[in-house]
């Protein structure tokens, strides 16, 4: 068979393009084991891990939630936990922290619509902080949008009795909520938030979220590991392993970073030194077709930031690394 | 498991030796898998990269490097076509769709972009077997194994892919 105009399509590689790959890969550290697919246990076997749960995210709607887990969390280490499937049945997609620990939530300061401005310089004199910016892209993606979102204050009243009737929904019945929660007053101040969004050949494809470390303000005297313990029951922990987690913890200096069930996978990730969580979903495009989609949370050098992008993963992670 | 056994299962392979003999055949995989050069050396970085980073995981009592190795590139094709698919707005589909058959595009243009032009018309495994066969260089025995074809379907489906293009080339 006469098969040789098939052959017309082979190529060389560029030299140069091959002598710089070359050079990447040798940089490129090798995956550990700790980057592969995270077991549950890893969460609990670290002691040092610390959780603030101050907020459930939506894996539905990415950048909603990206937004909101800026507006909600402080500067911490990040751990991610699995969330049980009943959870998503009770609350339905859009997982909100204030439907779960108080409904009575007051907007003292309301942030408004993002609004896009001309420059980076813009937003940073705008926000009145320094905005970093990845030194890394990958090949034809450049920064196509910067946007800003003003600061928010948020006053949280927590409701001990809707609490309570989640636990019975979910048939935990071996935990009382405590009473003296209910009433209690919580404040959640976030600074402005700019948003960096970049385009991969003239279609979106990564988004990078930033603020100063958002400032959480909770009455004195609030049994943070017992209230702990009860959020990471519904989360969906055994009773054995939320008890010792929830007491081992530093619960001022870590968020929880609920994995919804629609979550293909989650990683511990290690961004220039500082802990962060990788989650990867698939989510519905508004073209009715399913993408992938990768969300990296880390904080470093007081600010906390949330990456959510269409890229490859370790394209997402590299760029991650190269913020300052 | 004897110690020299283990030692060379563990063992890494050549990796300057490896990347020279394979890198132009993940590149030509991905020119005959997409047709596009930007978007053959992109996916062949990211192949490179993934199996790079995850080189600690090949095991040569398993599967020959290359095979491991266009394992990743697989699924790398199939991760850019689902992204594709996913980030063409609605109205550029619509161009898409509107516009010139295969046979039209590749009437005014070069063997290479001819070739590139008239295998879009061909199935997505079609394609995909032919970048494996002229694009990779493998034979039907070793596209078989990667794809869990037999090796006789392998060589029917080729054979009229093959001939498909024949004829309109």
């Amino acid at each position: 068979m006469n098969d040789e105009f098939l052959y017309t399509l082979r190529e060389t590689p560029d030299a140069a393009y091959a002598e710089r790959l070359r050079g990447r890969l040798h940089q490129l550290p090798a995956e550990s084991t700790g980057l592969r697919r995270w077991p549950v246990r890893r969460v609990f076997a670290g002691g040092a891990v610390v959780v603030v749960v101050a907020a459930l995210f939506s894996l539905p709607s990415v950048r909603t939630s990206a937004q909101s887990f800026l507006a909600m969390f402080r500067e911490v280490n990040f751990v991610a936990i699995p969330v049980d499937s009943r959870l998503t049945g009770i609350t339905g997609q859009q997982l909100d922290l204030t439907r779960l620990l108080g409904e009575r939530v007051q907007v003292i300061q309301d942030p408004g619509t993002p609004v896009t401005v001309l420059s980076v310089d813009a937003a940073a004199q705008s926000a009145g902080f320094a905005v970093a910016q990845p030194s890394w892209l990958p090949e034809a993606t450049t920064l196509a949008q910067v946007q800003l979102q003003g600061p928010r204050v948020v006053r949280v009243t927590a409701d001990a009795d809707r609490l309570q009737e989640i636990l019975k929904t979910l048939g935990i019945r071996d935990l009382e909520v405590p009473q003296e929660i209910d009433g209690q007053v919580g404040f959640v101040r976030t600074s402005s938030v700019v948003r960096l969004a970049y385009e991969w050949r003239g279609n979106q494809a990564v988004s990078i979220y930033q603020t100063p470390t958002p400032n959480v303000s909770m009455p004195a005297g609030i049994d943070l590991p017992r209230l702990g313990e009860i959020v990471l029951r519904i989360l969906g922990l055994p009773r054995e392993e939320a008890r010792r987690f929830a007491n081992t913890i530093d619960w001022h200096s870590t968020v929880l970073v609920p994995v919804p069930p629609n979550a293909t996978s989650f990683r511990q990730v290690d961004i220039a030194g500082h802990q962060g969580v990788s989650i990867e979903t698939v989510v519905p495009s508004a073209a009715g077709t399913r993408r992938r989609s990768t969300l990296i949370f880390w904080s470093a050098n007081g600010r906390v930031f949330a990456m959510e992008g269409s890229l490859a993963p370790f394209e997402l992670l590299q760029m991650a690394k190269s913020i300052p | 498991m004897p110690g020299r056994l283990a030692r060379w299962i563990a063992a890494e392979p050549d990796w300057d030796a490896v990347y020279a003999e394979q890198l132009p055949r993940v590149f030509n995989f991905f020119r005959y898998r997409f047709g596009d050069t930007a978007d053959a050396e992109d996916l062949t970085s990211r192949t490179f990269e993934k199996a790079w980073r995850a080189r600690h995981r090949y095991r040569r009592d398993l599967a020959a490097f290359s095979t491991w190795l266009f394992a990743i590139a697989r699924n790398v094709a199939i991760d850019h076509q689902r992204s594709a698919h996913a980030l063409v707005p609605l109205e550029q589909a619509a161009n898409v769709s509107a516009g010139a058959t295969p046979e039209d595009e590749a009437s005014n243009s070069s063997d290479a972009q001819r070739l590139a032009s008239l295998m879009t018309g061909l199935t997505d495994r079609d394609r995909e077997l032919l970048a494996l066969k002229y694009g990779a260089g493998m034979n039907n025995r070793a596209i078989a194994r990667a794809t869990g074809l037999s090796e006789s379907n392998v060589g029917t489906i080729l054979h009229r892919a093959i001939e498909a293009l024949r004829a309109r080339w």
